[in-house]
Order: structure tokens, then C-alpha cells, then sequence
């Protein structure tokens, strides 16, 4: 850039609404951290399908549904800056602080959704491009713009977009889906009510105050500890799925049934456990279901390498 | 008074914020280049063997 140039810009001055967000902000637009969980487990749905996959093909496939990912993320985060601006857990996001403008949220998030979804039909399969289309939108509109305001059971339906991308990994190597990516959806869907209600018990102050009707601010603590027992069984239940319908072995069912065994304990726990040490054992749930989830989609495909 | 007539505030282009910028640019346009890169790739592999094999 030319001395000139740069003193004019220096000179410019220009309204608030001028986007000044660094590239950071617009990887943080993207949520990296979600994005982790849905590209390892894509990448479990794509390795466990039947047939092999060219790797070139298979790494456009998990860039494809991360950038996917990251589009409904920024989508959310613009739809969503009010209410991040009131929660102490998202009020430095780049939208509510400022540093993005809501129009540079929301265009970033359009664009890269419409080149993510055209890339996966162009480079892999319809199929999978229509299953990551669905997933941005069920994310972006039914969750983030519909549920999430409206019902305590915004996070239950809604988690029905992060327990896709196992089934669009599937569909990209397979170009067709079958019972096992559904079991694999079935295992995040069930996976995210205890998940998340255990960090709701924690933020339920800020989901007051920003009034969204998580589960603990409309039902109650008490209800919402019952939920969270009711859900770990169920899930516990669903892990065995895999062993119990033939297409994974007995090192996956062991594995699982420890993982499993300790999250409904660490739930039964979190049910019993009185106010004072409530959010401090919340907190230790919280963390383990996230390890839990990442063990269990690392035991699927260890079990069918090692073929027990 | 209206949205319309509040003043604005304004940002001034520090060397700083410059300095973002430019990353930002950069970091832009690393991106698409790749993402070209990948897109020239996943044609090779579909193509395969019939990328020697064409008429010239």
C-alpha cells in the first residue's frame, strides 16, 4: 500500500457500522470449538461407512461440512447478538461486541453457506449437499430463529443439526444412508439435552436474563435434573445400539457401556447433589459429556480397525 | 429524535485496525486460492487416468 493511500485511510472516518473485525473474529464467527465436534464426528461417519473413499475426496468432503458448520455458526451468531449481549458466556462474541456488524455476520454466513453446499454437490454427491443444506438451515432457522426462543425444548429438536454430520459423512462416501449413521445420529441427538441442560444449570441466571426458555428456567431446576437423569439412560441405551444390531464389536460395548455407566452415575450424582456443589458438579458433567462423546466416536471406528 | 438523525460514531483507521485489515485480506485470499487449489484437485481425481488420455 502506497504512503498516500495509507494516510488517506488513516484520515477516513467512517459510521460504527463500518466492520472492523480481524480475521480472528471471523474465525470466532465460525464457533472453531463446535466446529471441532462436528468435523471429528463427519469423519467417524465417512470412515465407518462401507467402501473405500479417494483421501482427496474425503478431505474436500470434512472441509466442506466444517465450512458448512462454521456458515450456520455465523448465521447463529447474527440472528442471536441480542441475546449475546445479555449472557456473560457470548457477550465478547465478535457481533455483540461490536467488532462485526450484524450485516457482515449475516452476509459472511450466506455466502459461505450457498459456496459449501454448492462445492458438496459440485465435488461429492447430492446427497450429501442436500443433507448439509438441510442441517445450516434446520440450525439457522428452526433452531436459532424458531426454537430457541419459543420452547424448552429448543435443544432437543434443535440437536437434531449437530447429530447430522456423522450421516452426511456417510453420505459422502456412500452417496446413500442406512441404519448405522442413524444410530450415530441417534447417539449426538440423545447426547445433547444432558449436555446442554447441565450448562444451562450453570448459565441459568443469563438464560433468565436474555429470556430463553431453556429447561431450567421454565421447568425448573428440579424437573430439569430428572430430564437430565431420564436422557443418560436413554443414551446409555442408544451406545448399545451399534453392538447390539451386529455392526460393532465387543471392544466398542465395553468401552461404551464404562463411558456410559459413568455418565449416568456422574448424572445421578448431579441429581442428588444439593444446591451448594449443584453448579460445581453441573460443571463436571458438562466436561464429561463432551470427552464422552469424543471417546465414543473414537471407540466405532478403533473397534472396526480392530475387528473384535 | 429518530435513528435517522442520531450521529454516528465513527471509526477512526488506526494503524492497527489497518494492520487487521490487511491480515484479513491476506488470510482471504489464502483461502480462495486454496479453496481453487481443492477444487482443481477433486477434478484431477474424478478425471483420473482420462486427464493423459484426451485428445490434444
Amino acid at each position: 500500500m502506497s504512503q498516500t493511500h495509507k494516510e488517506a485511510l488513516l484520515k477516513m472516518q467512517e459510521p460504527a457500522s463500518t466492520d472492523v473485525g480481524s480475521a480472528a473474529d471471523y474465525i470466532a464467527l465460525m464457533k472453531p470449538r463446535v466446529m471441532s465436534l462436528v468435523v471429528f464426528t463427519a469423519l467417524v461417519g465417512l470412515v465407518m461407512a462401507p467402501g473405500a473413499m479417494h483421501p482427496v475426496m474425503a478431505i474436500a468432503a470434512i472441509l466442506l461440512i466444517a465450512v458448512g458448520a462454521g456458515a450456520s455458526a455465523a448465521l447463529n451468531m447474527w440472528y442471536d447478538a441480542d441475546i449475546d449481549a445479555v449472557m456473560s458466556r457470548t457477550q465478547d462474541r465478535p457481533v455483540p461486541s461490536g467488532r462485526v456488524t450484524a450485516d457482515g455476520a449475516l452476509t459472511f454466513g450466506l455466502w459461505v453457506s450457498g459456496l459449501s453446499v454448492l462445492s458438496m454437490a459440485v465435488m461429492i454427491n447430492y446427497l450429501s449437499a442436500a443433507l448439509l443444506a438441510f442441517t445450516i438451515f434446520f440450525y439457522a432457522v428452526i433452531y436459532t430463529m424458531y426454537l430457541k426462543r419459543r420452547t424448552a425444548q429448543n435443544i432437543v429438536i434443535g440437536g437434531a443439526a449437530g447429530a447430522l454430520p456423522p450421516v452426511i459423512g456417510w453420505a459422502a462416501a456412500t452417496n446413500s444412508v442406512s441404519i448405522e449413521p442413524l444410530i450415530y445420529f441417534a447417539i449426538i441427538f440423545f447426547w445433547t439435552p444432558p449436555h446442554f441442560w447441565a450448562l444451562a444449570l450453570i448459565k441459568n441466571d443469563d438464560y433468565q436474563a436474555a429470556n430463553v426458555p431453556m429447561l431450567p428456567v421454565t421447568a425448573g431446576v428440579k424437573s430439569t435434573l430428572s430430564q437430565i437423569v431420564l436422557y443418560a439412560f436413554v443414551l446409555f441405551g442408544v451406545t448399545m445400539l451399534p453392538y447390539g444390531l451386529g455392526f460393532s464389536g465387543l471392544f466398542y460395548a465395553s468401552g461404551a457401556a464404562v463411558l456410559g455407566g459413568i455418565f449416568v452415575a456422574l448424572c445421578l450424582v448431579l441429581a442428588f447433589t444439593g444446591e451448594k456443589h449443584r453448579n460445581r458438579v453441573a460443571g463436571m458433567t458438562f466436561a464429561y459429556s463432551i470427552f464422552y462423546l469424543f471417546l465414543l466416536f473414537v471407540l466405532l471406528p478403533t473397534d472396526k480397525v480392530m475387528g473384535l | 429524535m429518530s435513528e435517522d438523525n442520531k450521529p454516528k460514531e465513527e471509526v477512526v483507521w488506526t494503524e492497527e485496525l489497518l494492520r487487521e485489515r490487511r491480515k484479513r485480506a491476506t488470510i482471504m485470499a489464502i483461502a480462495l486460492l486454496a479453496f481453487i487449489a481443492l477444487f482443481f484437485w477433486v477434478t484431477l481425481v474424478k478425471l483420473g487416468a482420462n486427464v493423459a488420455n484426451r485428445p490434444l
